[in-house]
């Protein structure tokens, strides 16, 4: 049995530390850092997580879709995020103690988990988060999320970009070169109608796996077209309101131009849809940095 | 806190507005009346089969019994301290099989009980076991086992088909030990297969699967949607395809090639049925249980209803005159633990047991308006002779 004594993380800390920026900053972090330059956490349920350092960034994209503009400079303060996509394996070993069903069509222990709604991925970040002995983020009885509980949560969009981005500016993590991504992703031109096991793909400079491609992954935001226009500097965290949530990184049914990394989408939450079957759609958690 | 206002006073008006329906399917404004609802419920009152359904009066599931009309209901099961739901009554009308949710917090469990339509003489089949359904001669009752020891309403959290004799009590595991995900299970008449929603399991994403009773062929029956109920002939199934519309399809599961043809005949290997009119609606589609394999096709929708009215477990009358369903207001609050109307055992504030022409489409009545989660209702065949 997994203790679930709180704290006691395995900091491994890699062979240069990574500059961090602070809020004044002016520019986006220029130079990528090294997958193996970041911080990683090693977490009781088994998972790997990155320190994603705090800076700054450009969210948005002056070339994209009209809900990716204006392009707006953005604060994120340090978090932990997932390495992979959440897998099977760890979804069905945490479901066990909270009756949660494995919600995937493909099944397989180191595919990622699909066919999840919002209120089920943010359920697992709770369920995750008392398996490790830590506060839960989120109200299961209306799925109000407190930033301050240093459990499990969605990321939030802006935060799910500033970590795909990993101090790029171009289409995707590694360039704006569609064709280098089957290298980095697996989309509808190699992925053969069907997700693949996490991490097979090239990880994008901070060392994150499948940012691009395999399963499309559930922010915590809600959706709004138009929010760009409005968002908060510093740590924006979604409109109050609306009926769909953000999807974000684009899927193996996507196109490649749905895997840029800050391409938007809005997305039924599945509050009230028991029999949801998107079986390209999963997530991953990020938690608050402590340390 | 905006949000979570904003959402509670959407759910009281969905719900205050829902209960203010009334009797005889008095439609909300952006729904069309159901036509002939007066003359229909003049037909139910000679109508000689009766219908079982679950509510929550006070704080606790029963099993009610009425007549077809909604007249003279009768608390079966009278048991303040277990919540009985998901009746299923025996292919004679002599039993009803159904599942009690038991205890409290962690030791609360979901176990199949069987008992004579008056609610007298229960006897349990099974701990921790879901989805039941009668065998075609009400010797056996199958069921789902729950996945997990800790209780859940999830409804695809099944894990394996196991079989229970009434006669000596004994009982085993289907062949195909695999099987898991289903739900809303269902014995074809002729004892060859099992009908049922599987949802994330054996390869499927989610659909309605033909499940061989004796062996461990699989059939995709290609109809969206879930929750089916064969006829009692065996060549029909209703189901719900969406949240909105329940529908009538010809199904044949005789057959060696497992197929979906169209209204017109032609044959459509992986047909989709397509809604026939826009927007959500709940159809009931006829199952051919036929030589070519099992297959379905759509033959008509029977009950469309729109945003934020649901339709849901649409059931066939013996003599398949008839359909009964439930219909109430979406559930709009947002939280986690997936707790949605339309399962066994969750409230359902402003749902309705209702009874719809299989013939006609959108000619149905509510037969309770009291709205207290009256659902999951199935007919229950009453000989001739007997009394009202």
């Amino acid at each position: 049995m997994m203790s679930r004594e709180p704290g006691r993380l395995a900091i491994l800390v890699g062979l240069f530390l990574v500059p961090l920026a602070g809020p004044g900053c002016q520019r986006a972090n220029p130079v990528p850092a090294a997958a193996s330059t970041l911080p990683t956490v090693s977490t009781k349920s088994g998972l790997e997580m990155v320190l994603i350092p705090a800076g700054s960034f450009e969210m948005g994209s002056k070339h994209g879709r009209e809900d990716e503009r204006p392009v707006h400079k953005v604060w994120i303060d340090a978090f932990l995020m997932d390495r992979q996509e959440m897998t099977q394996a760890i979804y069905e070993k945490i479901g066990q103690t909270e009756a949660l069903p494995n919600p995937s069509h493909f099944k397989g222990p180191d595919l990622p988990v699909e066919q999840v709604t919002w209120p089920q991925a943010a359920r697992f970040c709770n369920a995750r988060s008392r398996f490790e002995g830590l506060t839960p983020c989120y109200n299961e009885d209306n799925g109000e999320c407190n930033f301050d509980a240093n459990g499990y949560r969605l990321p939030t969009e802006a935060e799910w970009e500033y970590a795909c981005r990993a101090g790029t500016d171009t289409d995707y993590s590694f360039g704006s070169e569609a064709r280098q991504l089957g290298d980095y992703a697996w989309f509808v031109d190699n992925a053969a109608k069907k997700t693949h096991p996490v991490g097979q793909k090239k990880p994008n400079p901070w060392g994150l796996f499948d940012m691009h491609g395999n399963v499309a992954e559930w922010c915590n935001d809600v959706y709004d077209k138009g929010y760009y226009q409005s968002s908060a500097e510093k740590n924006p965290r979604g409109p109050a309101d609306g009926k769909e949530y953000v999807l974000r990184g684009g899927s193996w049914k996507s196109a490649a131009e749905a895997l840029r990394s800050c391409y938007r989408l809005g997305e039924s939450p599945g509050f009230s849809d028991a029999c949801l079957a998107r079986d390209a759609i999963g997530f991953r958690c990020v938690r608050k940095n402590e340390n | 806190m905006s949000r979570s206002l904003t959402v509670l006073a959407s759910a009281v008006l969905v719900t205050a507005g829902a209960v203010l329906l009334g009797h005889l399917g008095e439609a909300r404004s952006d729904e069309k009346a159901a036509e002939g609802s007066r003359e229909l419920l003049a037909e139910l009152k000679s109508y000689p089969h009766k219908i079982v359904y679950e509510t929550n009066r006070d704080g606790n599931w029963e099993l009610y019994l009425c007549n077809a009309d909604g007249s003279n209901p009768i608390n079966l099961t009278r048991t303040p301290d277990v919540d009985e739901l998901y009746p299923k009554p025996s292919p004679d009308g002599t039993k009803i099989c159904f599942v009690a949710d038991e205890g409290k917090g962690e030791a609360k469990i979901r176990n199949i009980y069987y008992m004579n339509s008056d609610g007298s003489g229960r006897i349990k089949v099974a701990e921790n076991g879901r989805e039941p359904c009668w065998s075609p001669d009400g010797t056996k009752i199958a069921y789902m086992k729950g996945e997990f020891e800790k209780f859940t309403y999830s409804d695809f959290a099944t894990k394996g088909l196991f079989i229970y004799d009434l006669k000596t009590g004994q009982t085993r595991q289907h062949v195909n030990d695999k099987l898991h995900h289903l739900y809303t299970l269902n014995w074809s008449p002729d004892g060859n297969w099992f009908v049922a929603t599987v949802h994330a399991g054996m390869g499927f994403s989610h659909g309605i699967l033909a499940i061989e009773a004796n062996g461990d062929k699989v059939v995709d029956l290609k109809l969206k949607g879930c929750r089916p109920n064969i006829s009692p002939d065996g060549k029909k199934v209703c189901w719900g395809h969406g949240d909105y519309c329940a529908g009538v399809a010809q199904l044949d599961l005789e057959g060696p090639t497992p197929r979906a043809l169209s209204e017109l005949g032609a044959t459509a290997v992986g047909l989709t049925v397509t809604p026939l009119a826009q927007g959500p609606f709940l159809t009931a589609s006829t199952l051919l249980l036929g030589k070519s394999g099992p297959r379905a096709i759509l033959l008509q929708d029977v009950v469309e209803s729109k945003d934020p009215i649901e339709t849901y477990h649409v059931t066939w009358s013996p003599d398949m005159k008839y359909l009964t369903f439930t219909r109430g207001p979406k559930f709009q609050g947002r939280n986690l633990r997936g707790l949605l109307p339309e399962f066994p055992g969750v409230e359902a504030p402003g749902w309705n047991v209702c009874v719809a022409d299989a013939t006609q489409k959108n000619r149905w009545v509510a037969i309770t308006t009291d709205g207290k989660s009256c659902k999951q209702p199935s007919w229950v065949v009453v000989k001739q002779g007997a009394s009202r």
